[in-house]
């Protein structure tokens, strides 16, 4: 041990640490106290830093001179061997009583000096700021920027609720991720990669997107349009067969769809990474299933309803794909300039 | 004394909730996304699931957190209070989606292992196979602790590798049916806490023998259910499986046994010899009542001791005394019974006073005492022999007088007189 750690340790007088916070301003703290921060106590044994105020300890810059201060509280009274259970439990639930704001900071300096008890208190009420809240409430109560789409805010995850069509599709969704993964698992047993899971998603939702295109590619004239427009960017492509299904009556989400995915492989020669045709036989037991679920007569608005809502879901397509890929940290999807709205997304992946 | 810089101390007391930023703090910072990952994290898994799932449409930055929790925590609301026929079938919106949630949450979720996996639901949120197959899954991802609360109403079919499952630790089943056991051998090697809720069925007992035996590292188990459910006697004695529960450090057990079970009843009495602390509920005593001396195994280490019974038990609980050399604590929960007076049962003294009592027991603790002879019997003997006796803390049924509570107290104290290192606590 150095010198200047000796002098700190010098057991018969009551010894004084001094501290830094990063706006420069040094403080100095009873060492007992000082030291219940794992993170400062490492600091003394390693670099005997902090005997005096010319070597005082340069706390991480998370750690500001009021939280500091509510930090030193919290470790004056926990290192105190003498209290009972009680009592600190007593004293924390006083102590987390502050603004959001303060807590997070409290949380953030706390994670910092590396003080577990006083991270996983934070923690606890931070959870409890959150339990029960709607994300708008949550956005409002912590002030977080509002960045993702409409579409993206509509993830089948969150809607758990009432709206028809989005239980449908989410009905759709899950039954179909299901018997990827399970398509999956049987035939790579021993491969089970992060990649795997990524593309079964990918995989369901370009999938879901043939059938879209599937209704648009009856009309041979749109086609040759898409061809030639090569070089447009993926949105303004989208947009055209968002046009395009505008048009068209939408026969595949009435109960034609197991119909149109039959006749899927033959039209996209590109999608051959996908195994569709024995989708199909699956999808008509969905269907089947859906069919019975539902009342006959609620099913025609719920076709129409659906049809929007693919619609709407189709036209940031590319974009949730990307957003997707992000927010999974993966690799990202470039949006290429291929015509084909499904191919774009494998070739991205693959 | 430590120089603090000028803050004044923040005002904790106002801000209970969380309050509008005020003037000064005009540009609302979003501080919290400052936080690293791994404390986010850390925050979502103190949620439900489906309210960590929620976060996931906040902002850019929180969207693929929810993924990366290691916990798994499902609950349809409905669970757990199923089982009273009165109650209405909940509205069809309150537990439609609640099975496409969670495959959707199993499909999507990422962090392996899963270290908890909770789920809670009733038989109106989801289909028997639904539950089946998320089991599997869970089992399949590596999950640590396990806890599944369902409803009896229904009877699902737990699957095979609930059972056959290499790196459970914790256990938790309540509100299931264990009939499956039949079918398949048991295989839990990492299990070493396992919790058997009051609302479970097991069809046999020999389901019972039959999962403790595949528990070889249990250290906890509690073992609630009392439902003496229909269990062929003949059935029962057939199993022939061979119980060793080693490491077993405590166990709390409230089973009931046919008349006819006895066999499996003292198999899994005698596999609870090595534990430190015991607790037996008052069902489980009324079937072991009848035992003879030879029937209760030697408990080499048992420290602590809470045993519940009406007044019929005091052989037990004399037979226990002497085969527990080590004991320590001893607590006795007693059962107000009404019976006619001048039929209470007698507290025999023993002939040899047992070992623990002489020179290991330090605490005392006898609830619900009703100021009975048998009860008053018993209490003397202990004082007169416990020689290294601490604490000893008498706490009287609600159901007596003032006045008798009064005179029971100056009798007590008048015998503590006589041990003058013993500190006598009422309540």
């Amino acid at each position: 041990m150095s010198e200047a750690a000796m002098a700190v340790m010098k057991p018969e007088m009551k010894s004084y640490i001094w501290l830094k916070t990063v706006d420069g301003s040094i403080q100095q703290v009873e060492q007992d106290v000082a030291m219940f921060c794992p993170m400062i106590f490492q600091e003394i044994l390693k670099t005997g830093m902090g005997s005096s105020k010319t070597y005082a300890i340069s706390l991480p810059q998370r750690v500001n001179p009021s939280i500091l201060g509510l930090i030193l509280d919290y470790c004056r009274f926990h290192q105190v061997p003498g209290h009972s259970n009680k009592e600190r439990k007593t004293f924390d639930e006083k102590f987390i009583r502050m603004d959001t704001k303060k807590l997070c900071e409290l949380t953030s300096a706390a994670d910092s000096l590396q003080l577990k008890p006083l991270v996983d208190l934070t923690s606890r009420a931070l959870a409890r700021i959150i339990e029960g809240k709607t994300p708008e409430e949550i956005r409002e109560t912590f002030h977080l920027p509002d960045d993702l789409t409409e579409e993206e805010k509509l993830e089948p995850l969150r809607n758990v609720t009432d709206d028809p069509r989005i239980r449908l599709l989410n009905r759709l969704y899950a039954r179909k991720r299901k018997e990827l993964k399970e398509k999956k698992k049987l035939k790579n047993v021993d491969i089970e990669e992060e990649p795997k899971d990524e593309r079964s998603v990918d995989d369901l939702l370009s999938f879901i997107n043939d059938i879209k295109e599937m209704s648009a590619n009856k009309n041979k004239k749109k086609n040759r349009r898409r061809k030639g427009h090569a070089k447009d960017l993926s949105l303004e492509n989208v947009n055209e067969n968002k046009r395009e299904l505008d048009s068209v009556p939408f026969a595949c989400h009435n109960r034609n769809v197991d119909n149109a995915l039959k006749a899927s492989p033959s039209k996209h020669s590109q999608t051959q990474d996908l195994p569709p045709m024995s989708f199909s036989p699956k999808l008509e037991f969905i269907n089947g299933d859906l069919d019975d679920e539902l009342d006959p007569a609620m099913k025609e608005e719920l076709d129409r309803e659906v049809e929007d809502f693919a619609r709407r879901l189709n036209s940031d397509w590319p974009e949730r794909m990307q957003i997707l890929s992000l927010g999974q940290d993966r690799r990202l999807v470039p949006i290429s300039m291929n015509s084909n709205v499904s191919t774009r997304i494998f070739t991205g992946m693959g | 004394m430590a120089e603090l810089s000028a803050d004044p101390p923040p005002k904790r007391l106002h801000n209970l909730f969380p309050v509008a930023e005020t003037a000064a703090n005009a540009t609302a910072t979003d501080r919290i996304s400052e936080l690293p990952d791994a404390l986010l994290i850390q925050i979502l898994s103190l949620l439900p699931t489906k309210q960590s799932v929620v976060t996931g449409s906040l902002s850019k930055r929180w969207r693929p957190l929810w993924a990366s929790v290691p916990i798994l925590d499902f609950t349809d609301g409905i669970a757990g209070t199923v089982d009273r026929p009165e109650r209405n079938e909940p509205k069809s919106r309150e537990t439609s989606g609640f099975s496409e949630f969670v495959y959707s949450v199993l499909l999507l979720h990422e962090a392996r292992p899963i270290t908890r996996f909770r789920l809670r639901c009733s038989h109106w949120s989801c289909s028997q196979r639904d539950i089946a197959t998320w089991l599997s899954q869970a089992a399949r991802r590596g999950v640590e602790q396990l806890e599944l609360s369902l409803s009896l109403s229904r009877y699902v079919a737990l699957p095979r590798k609930l059972f056959n499952f290499e790196t459970v630790v914790e256990m938790k089943l309540d509100g299931v049916f264990l009939n499956a056991l039949a079918g398949f051998s048991v295989s839990l090697p990492s299990l070493k806490v396992l919790h058997v809720g009051d609302r479970v069925l097991f069809g046999c007992h020999d389901y019972v023998v039959k999962l403790l035996a595949g528990c070889p590292v249990l250290e906890k188990l509690v073992l609630e259910s009392t439902y003496s459910d229909a269990c062929g006697g003949p059935v029962c004695a057939q199993g022939m499986f061979d119980l060793n529960l080693n490491r077993l450090v405590k166990a709390r057990i409230g089973f009931s046994w046919y008349k006819t079970c006895t066999k499996s009843m003292f198999l899994i009495f005698n596999s609870l010899s090595n534990v430190r602390c015991l607790s037996i509920l008052s069902s489980t005593v009324e079937c072991l009542k009848d035992s003879t001396a030879s029937d209760i195994p030697v408990f080499n280490n048992l420290v602590q001791l809470e045993i519940s019974f009406g007044n019929y038990s005091w052989d037990l609980l004399t037979n226990l005394l002497q085969h527990s050399q080590k004991l320590e604590v001893l607590t006795i929960y007693k059962e107000s019974q009404k019976h006619a007076n001048g039929h209470e049962p007698a507290w025999n003294l023993p002939l040899v006073v047992p070992e623990c009592v002489l020179s290991h027991l330090k605490a005392f603790c006898l609830m619900e005492f009703q100021g009975l002879d048998c009860e008053m019997g018993f209490l003397r003997y202990v004082m007169q022999n416990a020689r290294v006796l601490e604490t000893m803390k008498i706490s009287m049924a609600s159901s007596l007088d003032p006045q008798t509570k009064l005179q029971i107290r100056s009798t007590l104290t008048a015998l503590q007189l006589n041990i003058q290192s013993c500190q006598i606590t009422f309540h």
